[in-house]
């Protein structure tokens, strides 16, 4: 079973994602924070990684370099969910290694579209 | 006991080593463009030259017989001062533009160029101001014999007097530091410092003087028991007017202080700070006067010369190092004195009257050594003053006390001060007014003051005096048969009477050359002209540029001089002068201004003469030549101004557009926040719809995901209602509903609002509410919010184990406190800065439930009660937010 970990400061909308993902068939790990973010990230080597940028004590951006920089990370596919939704917002997202970046709000087809897509390549 | 001469004469040596070293600091520094003279305080301290050993030992002398009287010559000064914005900067930005060094030169300059006048005023200053100098050596001499207990003092077995001795000692000084440099108008840094030194180092040891007076008044039962020591003179006050009027003009005009005050000025801004520091100078000084006069009663009794209690007081009370400070200070007040006076008199005696007199005789031959004669006539114009001092405290015998020696001085140089009044105020007064008052007034002043002080020494034979007393009409003490309260003031009056008298009488009734006018008008209004001379002088004639640069070259030298040429050149944007060409008029003025300043303006008249053909100026020209410099003066501010507003309009400009681009950014970022506040319950609201699209959704999620569907609803209307209100509230347009209400009830009502999630967290209240808060003009509804958002807030962020909020309201003064603390985490002082702005939100805040908002609303809220909100920092533990309300709030 393939693993997917949200990170999402906003109740809610991880609410709305952990029910989707979960729904797909994926084994699902949530976080509040970005440090959380990375700890499970750690602990349970997720495939795919939906990642809010703007969260507590660690952005999402932070987030997504640690992730890119450890080995056993590394592999990890990071999709960045936001509403920043700047050009320069979304370059510095790919420029740290995230191989997709959706602004909110979201498509719930798009997500699920990109999430296979990227469990598949 | 005694000290030996020996001794005295190196500590005079250690004191002159002491200032040459001073003035070599000086003059080191000022290479390195780190001039002394830039320090107002310098300039202030060299004023002080005014106080000499006339003050030092003859203010306690004075004390003893006359009582406070010896204070009248320190009020003039102080009055003085109170003046000089309005007339010291004048003389100063007239002598510059000029380049006066003298006041012979400042008022032959403005009389027309005049010779006879510099002549007469050279001539009488020296006549007035040698028997003071010599007043200077006396003092040293005598405080030499004071110590050494010796009459008729010798060094050595060469029978060369001490007086000789200190006159040549100081002339090789005041020539090696006073005339170093070829032009007069260049500053002495050498000499200032060692005056400001010489003036820290009498008042110092006067000082030291008086604390050891003190302290002999305390061991003789006190000051109160002893103050009847000083007689209590009820106060003369013509005589007292009569002498505060000497020392106003003697504090203006005496040849030192005019060389102290205006030619060694470098800014004119220190005039300002000088204005109070030195009357603060002569605070200290008189200060020490009455306890030394006292001590000195008690200690010395009648056996002493009151003249000198400042030396005698230590010296038999076995106090040999006191009395050695006291030496040395009298020695710097009197020699400080010698010095300026010998630089400013050797000047006008150099420049006033043997230069005209050797240049008119074309006495010298070669022009290339104009230089190196000058210099000599100068060095032996020092000696020469230095001897006639000499010679006069040698010969002329002194029966008078330091003081009033002194005020014959001051009586002289106050004939100085018609012509010189007129000469800064009155446009008519003119060069006979002028010659004749000084005149009168310098045959009145001999008269009166001198002739009977010959005759009482001898010099005539009592015959002659018994013969003028005789004749009461004549009789000098008593002129025109009038009794005048002493012998000074009558002098003073009828002298400065009949030279007023004469000079305004003269101007008035004859008439002014156009050179005259010329120079009055650019003296009486020198504000409103161009600081180049040479813009505003009429000259007429024939002259060639090579022989006026020739002029320059032989007063300047070689380097001097091109750099002079070149300066001219520059402000008028000329090529080089064409040596052949007709000079004009400009370069020939400013010739004569540039020679001014080496050999003062009466040789510079002559030389320039000597090489063109003036032809007469008619009064229109001269007109004219003002009216145009004038204008180009007014046009120059114009065009200030203008530059200035174009420069003001410029920068508001710039203010402006930063200000609007910075409103624009402002803006921008209002949008994305707001925009992004937004989108997060709309990502919501989305997500969860298209998930309920799905059919298989089962019962329980569906119903839990329409709840929060409607909450993220409600967030998301809440958020746009607060945006308006933000909006109407910074914009102006919110309007307050105002009714008596009772706080405490609303801070009760709000409690109540925000039961929910006090409930929840479980939050303990606490209520220190002051009683009587009823009443009070508020919006009651808005304020009820600023209430619920604050308490909400604490119970958000606020402790999460055991909560509790403290709630406290209370009068203070017109307004009402209220206090809102929580026992949470708290904000730091850094937050609490940006707490209230709009869309500012806590870093590292767990729970985002806010849209930084809610502070910003109740900052407007209470601002528009005209009340304070803020976060207390200074409270640890927790947050605290405090409101201030007016009680008195009147909204019509």
């Amino acid at each position: 079973m393939n693993k997917v970990l949200i990170a999402e400061d906003d109740a809610n909308i991880l609410i709305s994602l952990d029910y989707l993902m979960r729904k797909k068939g994926y084994e699902v790990f949530v976080a509040q924070d970005g440090e959380e973010a990375l700890k499970l990230a750690n602990e349970h080597r997720p495939d795919v990684i939906l990642l809010d940028i703007m969260m507590p004590k660690m952005n999402g951006y932070q987030v997504c370099e640690a992730i890119k920089s450890s080995n056993e990370t590394s592999h990890a596919k990071v999709i960045f969910l936001s509403a920043k939704s700047k050009e320069e917002d979304i370059q510095k997202g790919l420029e740290v290694g995230a191989s997709a970046y959706i602004t909110k709000p979201f498509s719930t087809t798009d997500i699920v579209q990109k999430v296979k897509e990227l469990i598949q390549e | 006991m005694n000290l030996s001469v020996w001794f005295l004469v190196i500590v005079a040596l250690i004191y002159l080593g002491l200032l040459s070293m001073a003035a070599n600091f000086a003059e080191k520094r000022s290479l390195r463009k780190k001039s002394l003279l830039q320090k107002p305080w310098v300039y202030s301290l060299s004023l002080a030259v005014y106080c000499t050993a006339w003050t030092f030992y003859g203010s306690v002398g004075r004390a003893v017989e006359q009582g406070i009287d010896f204070l009248t010559i320190y009020i003039g000064p102080l009055i003085g001062c109170v003046l000089l914005w309005f007339v010291l900067r004048k003389m100063i930005r007239i002598s510059n533009l000029q380049k006066i060094s003298s006041l012979a030169d400042f008022l032959s300059n403005r009389y027309g160029k005049s010779i006879s006048l510099g002549v007469l005023i050279s001539v009488f200053s020296v006549i007035g101001i040698i028997p003071y100098i010599s007043l200077q050596l006396k003092s040293i001499s005598e405080s030499i014999f004071i110590l050494t207990d010796q009459e008729n003092l010798q060094l050595g077995s060469f029978g060369i007097d001490t007086g000789f001795v200190i006159a040549f000692a100081l002339s090789i000084f005041t020539i090696l530091f006073g005339f170093r440099k070829i032009d007069l108008t260049e500053k002495h840094e050498g000499i200032v410092a060692a005056i400001a030194l010489e003036s820290i180092i009498k008042l110092l040891s006067l000082i030291v003087i008086a604390i050891f007076a003190f302290f002999i008044i305390s061991d003789n039962g006190g000051w109160e028991t002893n103050q009847e020591m000083i007689p209590q003179k009820p106060i003369d006050s013509f005589h007292w007017g009569s002498m505060v009027i000497l020392s106003l003009f003697a504090f203006f005009l005496l040849p030192r202080q005019f060389q102290m005050a205006i030619t060694e000025n470098v800014d004119e801004q220190h005039v300002k700070k000088a204005s109070w520091q030195f009357p603060l100078y002569l605070l200290l000084i008189n200060l020490c006067v009455i306890p030394i006069a006292i001590a000195g009663k008690i200690s010395l009794g009648e056996g002493f010369n009151p003249d000198y209690f400042v030396l005698n007081l230590p010296l038999n009370n076995q106090q040999p190092v006191l009395a050695t400070i006291a030496f040395f200070g009298g020695f710097a007040a009197a020699s400080g004195m010698i010095i300026v006076s010998t630089i400013s008199l050797a000047t006008m005696l150099t420049n006033n009257i043997l230069l005209p007199f050797v240049f008119k005789l074309k006495l010298f031959k070669e022009p290339q050594r104009f230089i190196s004669y000058v210099g000599i006539v100068r060095r032996s114009s020092v000696f020469v003053i230095a001897i006639l001092a000499y010679l006069y405290y040698e010969f002329v015998a002194f029966n008078n006390s330091l003081v009033s020696i002194g005020l014959t001085s001051f009586a002289a140089v106050a004939q100085f001060a018609p012509a010189t009044i007129g000469a800064l105020f009155w446009k008519k007064g003119n060069k006979k007014g002028a010659i004749w008052g000084i005149a009168i007034g310098a045959a009145i002043w001999f008269y009166t003051l001198i002739l009977p002080m010959l005759i009482h020494n001898g010099s005539f034979g009592l015959s002659a005096l018994s013969f003028l007393e005789g004749h009461h009409f004549f009789n000098p003490e008593e002129l025109f048969g009038i009794h005048m309260p002493s012998q000074l003031s009558g002098s003073v009056f009828w002298s400065l009477f009949f030279n007023t008298l004469f000079y305004i009488g003269l101007s008035i009734f004859s008439s002014q050359s156009s050179m005259e006018m010329n120079q009055a008008e650019l003296f009486v209004d020198v504000y409103d002209y161009s600081g180049n001379i040479e813009e505003n002088l009429y000259w007429r004639g024939v002259a060639r540029n090579k022989d006026l640069s020739d002029l320059i070259h032989s007063f300047l030298g070689k380097n001097k001089a091109i750099q002079a040429l070149r300066i001219f050149e520059k402000r008028y944007s000329q090529g080089e002068l064409i040596d052949e060409e007709k000079a004009d008029r400009k370069f020939v003025a400013y010739t004569e201004n540039v020679l001014a300043g080496v050999v003062g303006t009466s040789s510079a008249r002559i030389m320039v003469s000597s090489v063109s053909q003036e032809e007469e100026i008619r009064m229109d020209d001269v007109i004219s030549i003002l009216k145009e410099s004038k204008e180009i003066l007014e046009l120059n501010k114009q065009l200030q101004k203008t530059s200035f507003d174009l420069q003001k309009v410029t920068q508001d400009l710039t203010t402006a557009n930063s200000l609007l681009v910075k409103q624009d950014e402002l803006k921008n970022e209002f949008l994305y926040t707001i925009t992004h506040e937004i989108r997060t319950p709309i990502t919501s609201i989305r997500a969860f719809t298209e998930i309920l699209q799905e059919e298989d959704v089962n019962p329980e999620d569906r119903k839990r995901f329409k709840k929060i569907m409607g909450q993220e609803l409600e967030r998301l209307s809440r958020l746009i209602s607060q945006v308006l209100d933000l909006e109407k509230y910074e914009s102006g347009k919110s309007e307050l509903q105002l009714a008596p209400t009772n706080i405490n009830q609303l801070l009760e009502e709000s409690i109540m609002a925000c039961d929910g999630i006090l409930k929840e967290k479980n939050v303990q209240i606490t209520r220190h509410l002051q009683e009587s808060l009823d009443n009070i003009e508020v919006d009651a509804d808005k304020i009820k919010q600023v209430f619920i958002n604050l308490i909400s807030n604490a119970a958000k962020y606020g402790n999460q184990e055991n909560p509790e909020i403290v709630l406290t309201s209370y009068f203070i003064d017109d307004t009402i406190r209220i206090n809102i603390k929580d026992n949470g985490e708290g904000i730091s002082a850094e937050e609490g800065q940006n707490i209230f702005d709009k869309f500012y939100q806590i870093q590292n805040n767990s729970s985002k439930n806010g849209n930084g908002l809610g502070l910003a609303i109740c900052r407007e809220i209470i601002l528009l009660h005209k009340g304070q909100i803020w976060l207390d920092d200074t409270y640890e533990n927790g947050a605290k937010f405090s409101i201030l309300l007016p009680t008195n709030y009147i909204s019509k």
